[in-house]
């Protein structure tokens, strides 16, 4: 009898040392940006993914990735403190009272898309126009800032931006570079283009919860690695079709 | 610069130093970033203003469709036969039975199907070129929706009437229609309105599913300043106060007409 | 007797049949009856007899299969006939008083008078508190239906009628669903408006009823009239067979 409880005892133990060893971090992420992150058949793809890979590889953690509303990582990220959030996520200095944030790892700038035949080309002719964003991107801040809160429409994903744009519900759709060309690449409508206003965009980051500094540590060690390695460029080159602009500055 | 600003400065240092936060200075920390900060109580107001104006408009146009689909449904009208030969009321009754056969088909589609994918189809498809206000679409989208449910609970309504109440409308010379709206109506509008209330509730709520077309109602007011400060939940709970709220008038409210429609059973 | 009958015909109905279930019930087969203006017609019969639905098919609350009803020489059978005029001349009152729950007294009397006859309210309100005196319930004027004994309901639902200026009353067992006490109440009602003229049709269980007030007795068995005349000679010395073995069962 003893024998037995003594032998569960120590492969209880034996379990716990085993978990604890192979550490696995959730990813939380939304998967409907691309080219940053995206679905392709069953595999997830995308600079973000295969950046955040790499990091794992280096920083020596198991990652598995978790798909869901871009507005649901918040709460992933706070509540777990094994989760962390690898989606286009912009650093701003609110945001950091609440999670921790990465170095930042891309600034891919901004860029408007509109109507060919509405003519704007500068951010004073967007003054008090509807412009569509994805609710909490840096597309969303820039948008504020041009044309006032309650011009700004919201959505949860930018596609139905795009969408309501075609429709005319909005006037303009701010959406970070890489991901306005590969959608105007695949959507094929000559209705639309896009225009470079010089809009700032935010730095993105990988955020992480609070109450785990170490990880954060780990995490940054390994992004300067990459930097160093010229890991960004790479990517920028695999994902950004017009790589020269869209680069990490 | 505000109390509110003069309590918050040494959290703010605290949580810069990393230092830890006790129980008050937590809470303090979620009600100061997601109401205090830039105003931010103003918008969860704007928001259920959002709410309130969209909801009181779906649950009219969503009630008074529901009546007629009611209507429509009931077996005095798929049983209507006419006799006589002129022609202009054999195609009326033609009409009404068509419509009648209409009514079943939406009734069952709106109810065999999600209310957000009705959402996205009014917004980006039936509207989806038509530039209109993205209020104006969730009244529509809701009001539409709602009437499939106000009709099967008003049809319940109308045949827990007595039929005696329908022969005495009659023998005293109301037509049909008069009949159904001055004696059965009241009537099972009152048998009905424990479920209309349910119904109404739950419409209220069903509209923070139009934070999906971008409309700033009272959840997504929350969303909003929850993508502003990261703050896991508070939000929520703000905004799911004000909805409870509403809700809690609104029951108030119907349970004081169902009172006053009770005088009458004494 | 205490109304003359008078000669000009109110109601006349010929060949009527009304069949139920695509006639596998023939409820009445073919049944012919005048009712004469100012007349107190009482129609008595076992139940399943048809008399319900004779009553019923004269307003065309039940659809005639077939025959015709002409109500002061209109053909209302005649599918393009506005029945809701002709309805409004002929008041009906049911075994289970069908008053309008939501409302009160006064105003189950004035609805249809105000939608229907245009009446301004004072002029409705006015012609339904005299008739409520007549029935002794002018202080039940804002009470609720709820709050009315059966036989007090009965007696509104008679004046409700009344209200409409009808030119003929229809009774359809209207004290059928009334405890014995609250039956005379009702009756007496009807005797004072026999009296007043008015012509009535009564389907009725009532045989001291019959005996007292009706000018006519029309006695129905299996969808037929099978014997009519005045209460002295149906109850006195019936003819027909079938009217003696009914009348042994009630008397």
């Amino acid at each position: 009898m003893k024998k037995i409880v003594a032998l569960m005892l120590a492969l209880m133990l034996a379990l716990s040392v085993a978990m604890a060893a192979a550490e696995t971090i959730t990813v939380a992420f939304n998967p409907e940006y691309p080219p940053f992150e995206s679905v392709d058949g069953k595999e997830y793809v995308g600079y973000d993914v295969d950046l955040i890979k790499a990091v794992a590889e280096k920083a020596g953690f198991e990652i598995e990735f978790e798909a869901m509303d871009f507005d649901a990582v918040i709460a992933a990220v706070q509540t777990n403190k094994n989760t962390i959030g690898v989606s286009g996520i912009s650093i701003t200095e609110e945001r950091k009272l609440s999670v921790d944030f990465s170095d930042g790892y891309i600034n891919a700038g901004l860029i408007v898309i509109i109507k060919k035949d509405s003519g704007y080309a500068t951010t004073d002719d967007l003054k008090g126009k509807t412009i569509g964003v994805q609710l909490g991107t840096t597309s969303d801040f820039a948008a504020e800032e041009i044309t006032g809160q309650s011009n700004v429409a919201q959505y949860k994903t930018f596609l139905s931006a795009i969408m309501d744009l075609q429709g005319d519900k909005v006037d303009a759709v701010i959406v970070d570079k890489p991901v306005g060309m590969a959608i105007l690449a695949s959507l094929k409508d000559d209705s639309l283009e896009i225009v470079d206003m010089g809009l700032q965009a935010d730095w993105y980051g990988i955020e992480v919860n609070k109450d785990n500094p170490e990880l954060l540590e780990k995490i940054n060690a390994a992004l300067k690695e990459l930097e160093a390695a010229g890991f960004y460029e790479e990517l920028a080159v695999k994902y950004f079709s017009t790589e020269e602009e869209a680069k990490a500055e | 610069m505000s109390i509110f600003e003069e309590w918050w400065l040494p959290i703010q240092t605290m949580i810069d130093n990393r230092e830890p936060l006790n129980f008050f200075q937590n809470i303090y920390k979620e009600i100061y970033m997601n109401a205090i900060k830039d105003d931010r109580w103003l918008l969860y107001l704007d928001g259920l203003w959002v709410t309130l104006q969209v909801s009181f408009f779906a649950i009219l146009a969503g009630t008074a469709l529901g009546t007629i689909l009611a209507v429509l449904r009931l077996p005095e009208v798929t049983e209507l036969k006419y006799r006589g030969t002129n022609p202009m009321k054999k195609i009326g009754v033609a009409i009404l039975h068509f419509l009648s056969g209409f009514a079943k088909f939406y009734i069952d589609l709106i109810r065999g199907t999600p209310l957000l994918l009705q959402v996205l189809i009014i917004n980006f498809g039936i509207f989806g070129s038509i530039r209109i206000e993205k209020a104006i679409i969730g009244v529509i989208a809701c009001g539409l929706n709602s009437a499939a449910y106000v009709a099967e609970i008003v049809r319940g309504g109308i045949m827990s009437v007595d039929k005696g109440q329908t022969e005495a409308g009659r023998s005293l010379g109301f037509s049909g229609p008069s009949t159904m709206l001055w004696i059965i109506l009241p009537q099972a509008a009152k048998s009905a309105l424990p479920s209309l209330c349910n119904e109404f509730i739950a419409l209220i709520k069903e509209t923070s599913i139009l934070s999906y077309i971008a409309l700033t109602e009272l959840t997504k007011a929350g969303d909003y300043i929850r993508s502003r400060t990261y703050s896991a939940f508070t939000p929520y709970i703000i905004s799911g106060a004000l909805y409870l709220l509403l809700t809690l008038i609104l029951t108030k409210l119907i349970g004081r007409m169902e009172r006053r429609l009770r005088a009458s059973d004494h | 007797m205490t109304t003359e009958k008078k000669s000009d015909i109110l109601i006349s109905v010929q060949k009527l049949e009304k069949h139920f279930n695509d006639g596998e019930l023939k409820a009445l087969r073919g049944v012919d009856a005048d009712i004469h203006r100012g007349e107190v017609v009482v129609v008595i019969g076992p139940s399943g007899s048809g008399k319900s639905t004779f009553l019923r098919c004269l307003n065309l609350l039940e659809l005639p299969t077939a025959g015709t009803i002409s109500l002061g020489g209109v053909d209302i059978t005649d599918p393009t006939v506005d029945i809701n005029i002709h309805r409004q001349k002929m008041g009906m009152v049911f075994q289970h008083f069908n008053l309008f729950p939501h409302m009160t007294v006064l105003r189950n009397m004035t609805l249809a008078p105000m939608k229907l006859l245009k009446k301004s309210k004072e002029e409705a309100e006015k012609k339904a508190r005299g008739l409520l005196e007549r029935v002794n319930l002018a202080d039940r004027a804002d009470a609720y239906p709820s709050q009315l004994s059966g036989g007090q309901k009965q007696r509104i639902a008679i004046v409700r009628a009344l209200c409409m200026e009808p030119e003929v009353m229809l009774f359809d067992e209207p004290t059928s669903a009334l405890d014995p006490e609250m039956v005379g109440e009702v009756l007496d009602v009807m005797k004072e408006l026999a009296r007043s003229g008015m012509t009535m049709v009564c389907v009725t269980h009532e045989m001291g009823f019959a005996r007292e007030v009706a000018d006519r007795v029309l006695f129905m068995d299996e969808g037929k009239i099978v014997e009519e005349g005045t209460p002295a000679e149906i109850f006195s010395n019936p003819k027909e067979q079938r009217t003696k073995d009914f009348l042994n069962k009630v008397l």
